[in-house]
């Protein structure tokens, strides 16, 4: 993928995290399967999208907190993926499938917990530098100045959301290589087949969500979903 | 009613966070949005744009309720009762809109999608070929998101215009509005149906192999079920897992 395409693509998901609209379209478990399927790898994709969404689903934007942001960082790591050269691609290789998806989870993971530094320093930035011009448009009831602060202000966190969008692009391009055969090791262990990382944090998250969702809707609505569900696991299982 | 000027504050509602900062949070961004709705005089603008930058921090999609009752008074010279009504408005539309939508529905609207995509998975097709459909139920589940966002936003704003000061008996009715319960209770049974599915699409494909992996899942559960909320319970699984691996 071309790289203006990559950071158009990696800007709108950063508007989409908070400051514009926050219309849900960057949730991962929506945003990156649909990626995989523009950059040639849907299954990938999909599966980083499902282990991110687990993982990150309690994490909530409340009052001025920063949560671990998976969207950016699935689509920072699936994009940097796809231009990396010299990767071995475990499926081709023969390697256990699960290898792509343990890289992409290696770079991804300490990217929700980074990407969110974007925010604090754009949010930083707009206090020391664009909070006076606002005020000074406000103090004297000039409503264009305050127009052109605003304009100034989104121009601004675009052009450092392209910035840093770059730079974690470019990052992840050339450390996924490097970490392939750390993926490779991983997968490839004799506890792998007993211990796969991506369905234990699948199950670890899914946990989570059990705890927040008995602690808002009562277990007995819990244990109501859980015979449900089984039940059409059921089905699924004897469907011929 | 002015729909030409609620238009206009709906759309700038939309970027009530952009100009979000440590000291006044969301003032500038409700600010911007209200220009539309300032006085002609230039003595009351000074005096309306002063009282709009004023600390402002609720949840963004129900900044309408404020934005509609300041178009309604600001003109009229009910600022001052504007402004004791956005300090005593900030903390239940805070509450409320955290509630009710980013524990409620976005978290239930993330569900469904990973129900699409656990029912992909057990899906007798090969899981490329049902993507599209996976896609489909997940596009779906953001797009009836969006709509409960979107209605809200413009009611909220409604709401604000036609009632001016008695706005504050419609956010007072949002603490006790039935649909917190039935959002928690659908996630309950969200969360309910989600596991056994996504359990069931291991089946088969060699990742998790007999009772050993299904005894790693349901144990790594109850881990994520008992393990704090917050804090360092993930990182603290995590490198327990990878340390298990590397060594074990």
């Amino acid at each position: 993928m071309h790289l203006a395409a990559a950071l158009a693509i990696s800007l709108f998901v950063y508007l989409d995290s908070w400051p514009v609209g926050q219309f849900m379209l960057g949730r991962p478990v929506l945003l990156l399967p649909l990626l995989g399927l523009l950059v040639g790898e849907p299954l990938l994709g999909l599966w980083l999208g499902l282990v991110l969404e687990l993982i990150t689903l309690r994490s909530l934007p409340m009052g001025s907190a920063l949560p671990p942001d998976p969207a950016l960082a699935g689509a920072w790591t699936l994009l940097g993926i796809s231009r990396a050269t010299g990767l071995a691609q475990g499926n081709a290789q023969g390697a256990p499938h699960w290898t792509p998806v343990l890289l992409a989870l290696l770079i991804a993971l300490p990217l929700c917990w980074a990407a969110p530094w974007l925010t604090w320093a754009q949010r930083r930035i707009n206090g020391a530098l664009w909070r006076p011009r606002f005020l000074l448009a406000a103090e004297a009831g000039d409503v264009r100045a305050c127009g052109r602060a605003m304009g100034a202000t989104f121009t601004q966190t675009l052009l450092l959301g392209a910035l840093a969008s770059l730079a974690a692009i470019l990052v992840v391009e050339h450390a996924a290589p490097l970490l392939e055969p750390l993926a490779l090791r991983l997968s490839g262990h004799r506890l792998a087949g007993l211990l796969p990382l991506p369905w234990a944090l699948l199950a670890f998250s899914l946990g989570g969500l059990w705890r927040h969702a008995a602690g808002r809707g009562g277990n007995h609505r819990l244990w109501m979903g859980l015979a449900l569900g089984t039940v059409l696991a059921l089905l699924m299982a004897v469907r011929p | 009613m002015n729909r030409a000027l609620l238009r206009r504050l709906f759309w700038r509602s939309l970027l009530v966070q952009a100009a979000w900062n440590y000291r006044g949070m969301q003032h500038l961004g409700l600010l911007w949005a209200q220009l539309p709705a300032m006085p002609e005089d230039p003595q009351a603008r000074k005096e309306a744009m002063a009282r709009a930058a004023e600390f402002y921090n609720a949840h963004p999609y129900l900044c309408g309720y404020l934005l509609g009752a300041a178009a309604k008074l600001e003109p009229t010279g009910g600022g001052e009762a504007l402004s004791r009504l956005k300090k005593a408005a900030l903390s239940p539309l805070g509450a409320v809109g955290d509630r009710l939508f980013w524990a409620g529905l976005r978290p239930m609207a993330g569900a469904v999608g990973m129900l699409a995509l656990a029912l992909l998975a057990t899906s007798p097709q090969t899981p490329r070929a049902g993507l599209p459909l996976a896609l489909g139920l997940t596009a779906l589940a953001v797009a009836a998101y969006n709509a409960i966002h979107l209605h809200w936003r413009w009611r909220a704003l409604q709401d604000g215009y036609e009632l001016g000061l008695g706005v504050a008996q419609s956010i007072r009715a949002l603490v006790s509005h039935r649909a917190l319960a039935h959002t928690g209770a659908a996630l309950a049974v969200l969360a309910g149906v989600v596991p056994p599915l996504v359990l069931a699409s291991a089946r088969g494909d060699g990742v998790v192999e007999g009772l050993g992996g299904a005894l790693v899942f349901v144990l790594a559960m109850l881990a994520g079920w008992q393990l704090p909320a917050r804090g360092s319970a993930l990182p603290l699984a995590l490198a327990g897992l990878g340390l298990m691996w590397m060594f074990m």
